[in-house]
């Protein structure tokens, strides 16, 4: 009779190559190391029992993962274009580009690591962690598993070491299992429910003024994009400290997929203002098309904005996979 | 860094660089090394190590009953192996416990279709029923340790069968012509 699977958990960090690829996951009773090159897997195993301590150094990890490609390649797609853009517009990209650029070597510069897992008999990086909010994540999930396995270090035996002056005596370990601790992270907070209401306000707003003429609605409109941009940026930046659960996270991420193909739709019509698009009986209906793209991307976002509602009202879930249960 | 203080402060400086390191040790990092246990000589009429006719055994392998001295034997999942189970990977249990390495069959079928449709699409007459056979015989082998759904492989046959019969059409489009030609 074949035994049951074990069942595994992803933890915080992934690695993704254009090639290779690592990632850390649980298991019942030790942490599985995978790397993969190609078609093929390599496992490494560290049981928890064995773990005697993980360091994160901070250096500069110039990483190119295959997400950040795929977006270079779609932000360069609208070169071809460039030839028709407004005169504004490709100094507009061009900052853009340099800003992201910078952001990104900041990021690799200042806010990298290499992590290591030591035990008595090895020393394995794991090139999965190599942002610091990653592998800060990582230790803070990790960390109560190991302590309810191996315990907890008794804190009079270093205070009394400290006082020796140097361990001459065998360091003693206190082998009473600990609960392992409660990392909560709020299922809400002011600025995601700032964000959610900047949702529900900006969808109600564009959805009605879509087809308005009057000059300030797009201002407005403008501005609360922006307001949207601000909430998911400060609810992704809450989630990375810790404070905001993974769901909102998630909801600040979908909300900016609707707002990024909508500045995609009109940059392409702007690209091409003369064409008409989907020329129907020989009416123009550009303007209609943008139109529609709007009540769409307004639709996600209202839809967004009862999703961030039920979030808020239902408040921390026993399931949140970011709360680990005694 | 004296261990009383690493088991304190959750910050270590790298003697070399200066770099301020973020430490965790965990209470296995102080336990003493545990004395290792010498096997003994066996006496007559004693049952001796498999490998090592003079030493006595102390325990019976849990695959293949091999006799084993304190050197021999391997606890491994809350068994007691000998040495050559362990390398060979015996027991049910291998699958689960012992793979140092899986390839991805699912992935392999997911990708040729795919790849051959966008690099060279004339060699998807011969990729989209090879993939359809692939997939059929591997459709079994294990996944990923990581990975449990057969999603690749469900993806990778639509795609083959699909091809396949685009091709299939083509042929009887074009023997059709062939044969209007003729007439």
């Amino acid at each position: 009779v074949t035994p049951p699977a074990e069942t595994y958990r992803r933890l915080p960090g992934r690695r993704r190559g254009v090639i290779t690829r690592a990632s850390i996951w649980m298991g019942s009773d030790h942490l599985l190391l995978v790397k993969s090159a190609w078609f093929r897997e390599e496992y490494k195993r560290f049981y928890l029992r064995d773990i005697q301590a993980i360091v994160v150094a901070p250096c500069a990890r110039f990483h190119v993962s295959v997400p950040i490609l795929v977006c270079a390649l779609l932000w360069l797609l609208p070169l071809v274009t460039v030839s028709l853009w407004p005169a504004g517009l490709g100094v507009v990209w061009v900052v853009a580009t340099l800003a992201m650029v910078a952001t990104w070597v900041s990021i690799s510069a200042a806010s990298s690591c290499r992590c290591r897992l030591y035990t008595a008999v090895s020393r394995d990086e794991l090139p999965s962690l190599y942002r610091t909010w990653t592998a800060r994540q990582f230790l803070n999930q990790v960390k109560p598993w190991i302590d309810r396995v191996q315990g907890v270090v008794d804190a009079g035996w270093a205070e009394a070491e400290r006082s020796n002056a140097g361990p001459a005596a065998a360091p003693v370990a206190a082998r009473s299992p600990q609960p392992a601790a409660r990392i909560a992270r709020r299922s809400h907070t002011l600025a995601s429910d700032l964000f959610v209401l900047s949702l529900f306000v900006g969808a109600l707003v564009d959805l009605s003024v879509v087809r308005s003429h009057v000059a300030i609605w797009p201002k407005v409109t403008t501005c609360l994009s922006l307001a949207q941009l601000a909430g998911a940026i400060a609810v992704m930046v809450q989630h990375y400290r810790g404070v905001l659960s993974s769901a909102m996270n998630k909801l600040a991420i979908a909300a900016l997929v609707p707002m990024g193909v909508m500045l995609y739709a009109q940059a392409i019509a702007l690209s091409f203002p003369n064409i008409d698009w989907l020329n129907v009986n020989g009416a123009a209906i550009s303007l209609s098309w943008i139109a529609v793209t709007h009540q769409v991307v307004d639709g996600a976002g209202l839809l967004l904005g009862f999703i961030g509602a039920a979030l808020i009202l239902r408040g921390g879930s026993p399931h949140d996979p970011d709360i680990i249960k005694d | 860094l004296p261990l009383w203080e690493l088991a304190t402060a959750d910050a270590a400086a790298c003697t070399s660089c200066g770099s301020r390191n973020t430490v965790r040790v965990f209470p296995t990092l102080f336990a003493a090394p545990a004395a290792p246990q010498l096997p003994e000589a066996a006496l007559e009429g004693e049952a001796a190590c498999f490998d090592h006719p003079a030493k006595r055994a102390v325990a019976a392998c849990h695959q293949c009953g091999r006799f084993m001295c304190p050197l021999c034997s391997v606890e491994f999942d809350g068994q007691v192996w000998c040495p050559s189970c362990v390398a060979a990977g015996r027991g049910p249990r291998k699958a689960i416990v012992l793979d140092p390495s899986r390839t991805l069959y699912d992935s392999i079928a997911l990708a040729v279709p795919i790849l051959s449709l966008l690099i060279m699409w004339p060699v998807t007459v011969i990729t989209g029923p090879a993939t359809l056979v692939f997939s059929a015989m591997e459709w079994k082998r294990p996944l990923s340790l990581v990975r449990r759904s057969r999603w690749r492989f469900v993806v990778a046959i639509l795609i083959s069968f699909a091809e396949t019969a685009a091709w299939l059409w083509l042929l009887i489009y074009w023997w059709q012509r062939f044969r209007m030609g003729r007439s």
